[in-house]
């Protein structure tokens, strides 16, 4: 009879330890550790403790009460002298220790009974990183050495889960940061090779542009001037010549966001001046500005020229877009969702950005202002800029249909 | 009165040619072309030009480096100099920078009104 309990149990402890491996993060495996050591090897209670980085603290308790109620007190900490029966399991090394007749406290440290308790230390093979402890509370049913030899196995199951979670966890935290840091060496190595192609590239083409824009304008004197259609061709070549100057502007301007020079700016300040530099565009088409600024925003470190630059890009789009006039409303924030943000965002009124191009508009090249200047790389400068800044940019219809929202976040 | 002189100074022949058509197609300009800058420098001294194109980059002595030179020798120090250069990279604008602010630059590709009209401020 007693050995087909032992067994049973054991399968019991089995299952436990295969559903608690599954579990996605240290945090979940604690919560579900409790709550499956207390309903399947049928206690009362059951709570955790993890050793500080001091041995001499505890921290971060889980506990399950005899209600099944979860709790969780990760900020917790306390010094471990104040239970004696873990000082003693942790001074002596032991692995469990079982007190046949003492006070039963609850979470803060009230007595609600008396009983018997076992405390078993949370091994992991090298070291222990906890405690759990565990009662019958309500049943009144005494805790046996059987109970005690459970508890300690399920401790040492659940501590070699501990260690691994937490190794898996620390390692992939390692890796995203790694993963990050190569990405920006990645990104700025592209940087300088496109800066360096560009430049050199950007030289080797403007020459033979000028040379034959001082041809066109040459030809244009020679024309005669009843012969429309030369001229007509001759000015499609200018433009053609000032569209090639564009790009290549664009491109250098793309390849100098590796440069930053960063200082302590007040957005709203930064928007204002970006916002003078298109005051002719503004009052050309009859635009309407709506500031709604957060007054007294905290400073964000930038790169004011860089961060002017986005800011005219983006008005110029939405300006683009509202060429029989609308509304063009900036808004900045805070947030703290994360980490610490300041935000702007810029919304127009115009027709919006249709579903198949949205994901496109950083791409550089692209643009549907083709025949009228667009060189399709505002957004990708935009873009880059921002990443250098390691802030966010989104670009999306708003909600109610009518025009484009862009999003920036800016580190604080 | 002498028509007046515009030396150009610039590597790449194919500009320097284009300009000194359109240039001597107007019959108010006497123009010479140099396509490298100890030319350019002889060229200064000899043809005593009324105005001096600039190109910035330039294989051996750039156009800031010229400008020192020109400005060095009594011959040639009054002589106004304006920049013409596809400023491209931050080479060019460190060497306008260095030293050679306060001159006008014209940017690459330029349209030919826009030279004259800035031959005619410079030499009013
Ligand atoms: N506010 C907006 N409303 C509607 N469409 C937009 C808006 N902003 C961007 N777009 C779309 O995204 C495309 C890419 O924008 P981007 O700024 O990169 O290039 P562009 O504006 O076309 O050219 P350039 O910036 O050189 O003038 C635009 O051509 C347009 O289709
Ligand atoms: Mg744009």
């Amino acid at each position: 009879m007693a050995e087909e309990h032992f067994e049973k149990k054991l399968r019991v402890l089995h299952e436990i330890s295969n559903e608690l491996s599954l579990t996605p993060s240290v945090h979940d495996l604690c919560c579900r550790a409790v709550e499956l050591g207390r309903s399947r090897l049928g206690f009362d209670r059951m709570s955790t403790w993890f050793v500080d980085k001091d041995p001499k603290y505890i921290v971060g308790s889980f506990g399950v009460d005899e209600k099944g109620r979860i709790r969780e007190e990760t900020e917790e900490r306390v010094a471990i002298g104040g239970d004696p029966v873990m000082k003693q399991i942790s001074a002596e090394k032991a692995h469990s220790i079982l007190c046949p007749d003492v006070p039963l406290r609850d979470n803060s440290g009230k007595a609600v009974g008396q009983g018997s308790h076992i405390i078993a230390a949370i091994w992991n093979g090298k070291e222990i990183v906890g405690y759990l402890s565990t009662d019958n509370l309500l049943k009144h049913v005494p805790l046996t050495e059987h109970d005690r030899d459970f508890v300690e196995l399920f401790a040492s199951t659940f501590g070699h889960l501990y260690s691994l979670k937490r190794t898996e966890e620390e390692l992939r935290a390692a890796y995203d940061r790694l993963k990050e840091v190569q990405d920006q060496l990645v990104q700025a190595a592209k940087m300088e090779v496109v800066g360096g192609l560009a430049s050199g590239v950007a030289h080797e083409v403007k020459n033979p542009l000028a040379i034959i824009l001082q041809g066109i304008d040459y030809l244009a004197k020679k024309v005669k001037a009843k012969d429309e259609n030369s001229h007509a061709a001759l000015m499609r070549m200018r433009i053609a010549v000032k569209k090639a100057n564009a790009i290549i502007k664009g491109l250098l301007d793309f390849s100098f966001t590796t440069k930053l020079d960063f200082t302590s700016q007040d957005l709203n300040e930064v928007i204002e001046a970006a916002l003078l530099l298109v005051s002719y565009e503004i009052g050309k088409y009859h635009i309407e500005v709506v500031k709604e600024f957060k007054k007294d925003i905290p400073e964000v470190k930038i790169d004011k020229n860089k961060a002017e630059q986005v800011f005219i890009n983006i008005f110029l789009n939405a300006i683009n877009h509202m060429p029989k006039g609308g509304q063009l409303t900036i808004r900045t924030y805070t947030t703290v969702t994360d980490k610490k943000m300041v935000c702007a965002d810029i919304e127009d009124t115009g027709p919006g950005i249709p579903a198949n191009i949205l994901d496109k508009v950083f791409d550089p090249f692209f643009t549907t202002r083709r025949g009228l200047g667009g060189t399709g790389l505002g957004l990708t400068i935009t873009k880059s800029i921002i990443e250098m800044h390691k802030g966010k940019i989104t670009v999306e219809n708003k909600k109610d249909g009518h025009g484009v929202k862009v999003s920036l976040m800016f580190k604080e | 009165m002498r028509k007046r002189r515009i030396l150009i100074v610039d590597d790449e022949k194919g500009f320097t040619e284009m300009l000194r058509l359109n240039l001597e197609d107007t019959l108010e300009y006497e123009v010479r072309t140099e396509n490298d800058s100890p030319k350019a420098l002889a060229a200064a001294r000899a043809f005593k030009p009324d105005i001096i194109f600039l190109d910035i980059i330039m294989p051996g002595m750039d156009g800031g480096a010229v400008l020192g030179k020109l400005r060095e020798d009594v011959e040639t120090r009054d002589i106004p100099v304006v920049f013409l250069t596809a400023i491209v990279g931050e080479n060019e604008a460190d060497s306008l920078k260095a030293g050679i602010s306060g001159y006008p630059v014209l940017s690459k590709p330029v349209s030919f009104s826009k030279l004259t009209e800035c031959i005619k401020k410079t030499l009013r």
